[in-house]
């Protein structure tokens, strides 16, 4: 381990000993987004600047660049199972009838506020996003959506209290009727067509956003958004009727609406299932599409994959400029032609991953992929015996680039490229190290992903390890050190 | 010595004509190209069809014109051996050696018919039965007409390397034996036995039979409206058959000029 570590730091990224994180859990990038999800929320709720870890439970407080045990407290009894929020500093709960809002004073959690308050949402518990400044007066109003509207709650005094009811919501439109039997008359089945309401909020800066599909030709979907100006009339938030209307062309039903850059006009994206066609095997396809303009042009990058593979990422900003490239991941294994994708299906322990990068520009996605990772994936077994690595690799489990592990802002790649070993290639000038920068020892079973749990700009490496039955397992987090670092 | 390489070598032409084998290759990569076209998906229905074309390829050349060409050229010497016509033939003005590269130039030129046959085929069925235009996804236009006649032009240069090697490789092993039966058996046991032991050895990338296929790969995957490298397929292809080209010539010129044509 030690050996590991020090090889780590001789390679210029340098990784701390592992420390144990009981219970914290990474996993993927959030679709569309890049963001790892995660069962913690950042917050700096201490005011020293390094963010806290807001779990259901309990909070762990960052001390020197970790989280010690000693760090790690409970709810204040008037939280407990409520769900979280947090704004400016202060922990926020709702849940069976009362809202809680609670402060930290470096000893202990001192509840700000506490009262009954009838809101519609679900008493879930966990973290969630319910606050939002909607005035911009640097105390949140509660935002939750209900079936005629999103209902507000907004500080009055030194409590909240229901402040409007905003109808912003589209009209529910039709399903698609399932097929009715008439005859005969025993298995006679009348089905009426359910309703449906679908629709994206966004809300902030005393204005309301909701983006909703509405029915096009050949099922096809044409998005329209709507802009709603909020005003207040005796502290009752009003949504202007007249919105501001923008209306989309018919896309692809598997594209979703996102924001893939910084201009007003929502972007659509999505991944898709297809095959080759100019090959004598057919290999899956997996094509990205990403629409920048309302969907009147679409850039389509394509990818061959192994069966059953399914990528995690697809649009994440690669390279920090502040626009969603597009990756594309896939395997060449299919490259080499019939014969020989037989004998390396056989007798080859190895499969190789390709990641491309088409980076955004002002004009489009670039036509040409840069930068290009290769690498060489050791399974453990011959692919045609479908080792366990292969189930985790079709789940896209063994290559991650959403991690800036050295924090320059460019996401580098973190393979696991054997059973124990995960290695971590830095993006450099445009490309991907050739040769792993890092090489961490994990666990065999261990599931490994990536996360900024300490936010210091350097993302950490998260093996975590399944107990067995009633076992919470074993976390353990590499932390990434910058570059002097010890 | 040019000139006497190229007279052998029109010699084997004009011999190789009369050959029923020879013809047997054309007609094989015909019913390859054929077999690729009757598994349909070439129409006029506003989609290029080079993904026929990038199928046709390598079952035309990389597999049919392939085998025909190991076994072409396991004939070539073998059977003036066995027969003591060689003999009759180096009464000629014409060393051991230009007599070899005589052969390995005649089979680098059916090497280049069945290569030219199997493309004007997949090519004018595409053209007459579909279309031939730029490749297209999303409405966005990925590779040009000019850009996928590229990736031919540089599929079918590299397609040609593998074949050479295959051909000094039938040329040697016909040089070793004088029975035919055995040059044909050794020469395609020898394939197979080089295709089943490279992965195992991990040697795969520098043995030419490896690039029969993946030559097309840059075509095939441009077709598909995929993005393809030509590097490093392109140098370790080359590398792999040229070297294997060399050494197996060289091997070849060796043994029949140490060789007993006595009888």
């Amino acid at each position: 381990m030690i050996a590991a570590v020090l090889g780590c730091a001789l390679a210029g990224l340098t990784f701390l000993p592992p420390a144990e994180a009981p219970g914290l859990w990474a996993g993927g990038p959030k679709p569309l987004s890049g963001e790892p999800l995660t069962n913690y929320r950042p917050a700096d709720l201490d005011g020293d600047g390094a963010p806290e870890l807001v779990f259901a439970d309990g909070v762990w407080f960052q001390r020197g660049g970790w989280f010690p045990g000693e760090g790690r407290v409970s709810l204040p009894e008037k939280l407990a199972g409520k769900t979280l929020d947090v704004f400016g500093g202060d922990l926020y709960g709702v849940g069976g009838g009362r809202l809680v809002a609670a402060r930290w004073t470096g000893e202990a959690f001192e509840v700000l506020l506490d009262q009954p308050l009838d809101t519609p949402m679900d008493d879930r518990g966990g973290v969630s996003r319910f606050l939002h400044d909607l005035d911009g007066d640097g105390t949140p109003e509660m935002v939750c959506a209900e079936e005629r509207g999103l209902q507000v709650f907004a500080r009055r005094g030194d409590e909240y209290r229901p402040a409007g009811l905003l109808e912003v919501y589209p009209d529910l439109s039709l399903e698609e009727p399932p097929a009715s039997m008439l005859w005969p008359k025993p298995r006679r089945q009348l089905t009426f067509p359910a309703r449906r309401l679908s629709c994206d909020v966004t809300c902030g800066d005393m204005t309301v956003a909701v983006l909703f599909p509405q029915p096009g030709p050949g099922g096809r979907p044409a998005y329209a958004r709507r802009t709603h100006t909020l005003a207040q009339d005796g502290g009752i938030y009003v949504a202007a009727p007249s919105a501001d209307v923008w209306r989309g062309r018919p896309v692809e039903p598997f594209l979703r609406p996102c924001r893939l850059n910084n201009d007003n006009i929502p972007d659509f994206a999505g991944t898709r299932l297809s095959h080759t066609r100019g090959r004598v095997l057919n290999a899956p396809v997996m094509e990205c599409w990403a629409t920048l303009d309302g969907g009147k042009t679409f850039a389509v990058r394509r990818s061959v994959c192994v069966p059953g593979f399914r990528p995690q990422g697809g649009f994440m900003d690669m390279d920090g400029d502040g626009l969603a490239d597009l990756v594309t991941e896939g395997s060449p294994l299919f490259d080499g032609g019939a014969r020989e994708t037989a004998a390396h299906l056989t007798v080859r322990q190895t499969l190789p991953h390709t990641v491309r990068v088409y980076r955004q520009t002002p004009g489009g996605f670039s036509e040409e992929p840069s930068p290009v990772f290769q690498t060489e994936l050791d399974l453990g077994g011959s692919i045609w015996e479908q080792p366990p690595a292969l189930a985790r690799y079709a789940a896209g489990h063994l290559v991650s680039y959403w991690g800036d592990f050295d924090g320059d802002g460019r996401r580098d790649v973190m393979a696991r490229t054997g059973g124990t070993r995960v290695e971590v290639f830095l993006a450099r000038d445009g490309a991907f190290a050739g040769k792993p920068d890092a090489v961490l020892p994990v666990a065999e079973e261990a599931q490994v992903s990536t996360a900024d749990v300490n936010g210091d700009g350097c993302w950490d490496v998260v093996a975590r390890t399944a107990g067995p039955e009633g076992d919470a397992g074993q976390t353990l987090v590499f932390r990434a050190a910058r570059g002097d670092a010890p | 010595m040019t000139r006497r390489v190229l007279n052998m070598f029109l010699a084997e032409v004009t011999r190789g004509m009369r050959l029923r084998q020879t013809w047997a290759g054309v007609a094989a990569v015909a019913v390859a190209v054929g077999v690729m076209l009757a598994r349909g998906g070439v129409a006029r229905d506003g989609r290029a069809d080079y993904d026929f074309i990038a199928r046709a390829m390598p079952a035309g050349i990389g597999l049919a014109a392939f085998i025909m060409l190991l076994a072409w050229s396991a004939c070539l010497v073998a059977p003036e051996l066995g027969s003591g016509s060689i003999r009759l033939v180096l009464t000629r003005p014409v060393r051991r050696g230009e007599y070899v590269l005589g052969k390995f130039l005649a089979a680098a030129a059916y090497a280049a018919l069945l290569a030219l046959e199997a493309s004007a085929l997949a090519w004018a069925a595409a053209a007459v039965l579909g279309e031939i235009t730029g490749v297209e996804f999303g409405g966005e236009l990925l590779f040009t007409k000019e850009e996928m006649a590229f990736a031919w032009l540089g599929g079918s240069a590299l397609a040609m390397l593998p074949l050479l090697a295959g051909a000094a490789l039938g040329l040697f092993i016909s040089c070793c034996t004088r029975s035919t039966g055995l040059a044909v058996s050794a020469v395609f046991g020898v394939w197979i036995l080089l295709d089943l032991v490279k992965h195992f050895l991990g040697v795969d990338r520098l043995v030419f039979t490896t690039y029969l296929e993946s030559c097309w790969q840059v075509l095939a995957n441009r077709a598909d409206g995929l993005d393809a490298e030509w590097m490093p397929m392109a140098w370790q292809c080359a590398g792999a058959s040229l070297g294997a080209t060399a050494l197996l010539l060289a091997g070849a010129v060796l043994v029949m000029r140490r060789r007993d044509i006595s009888g």
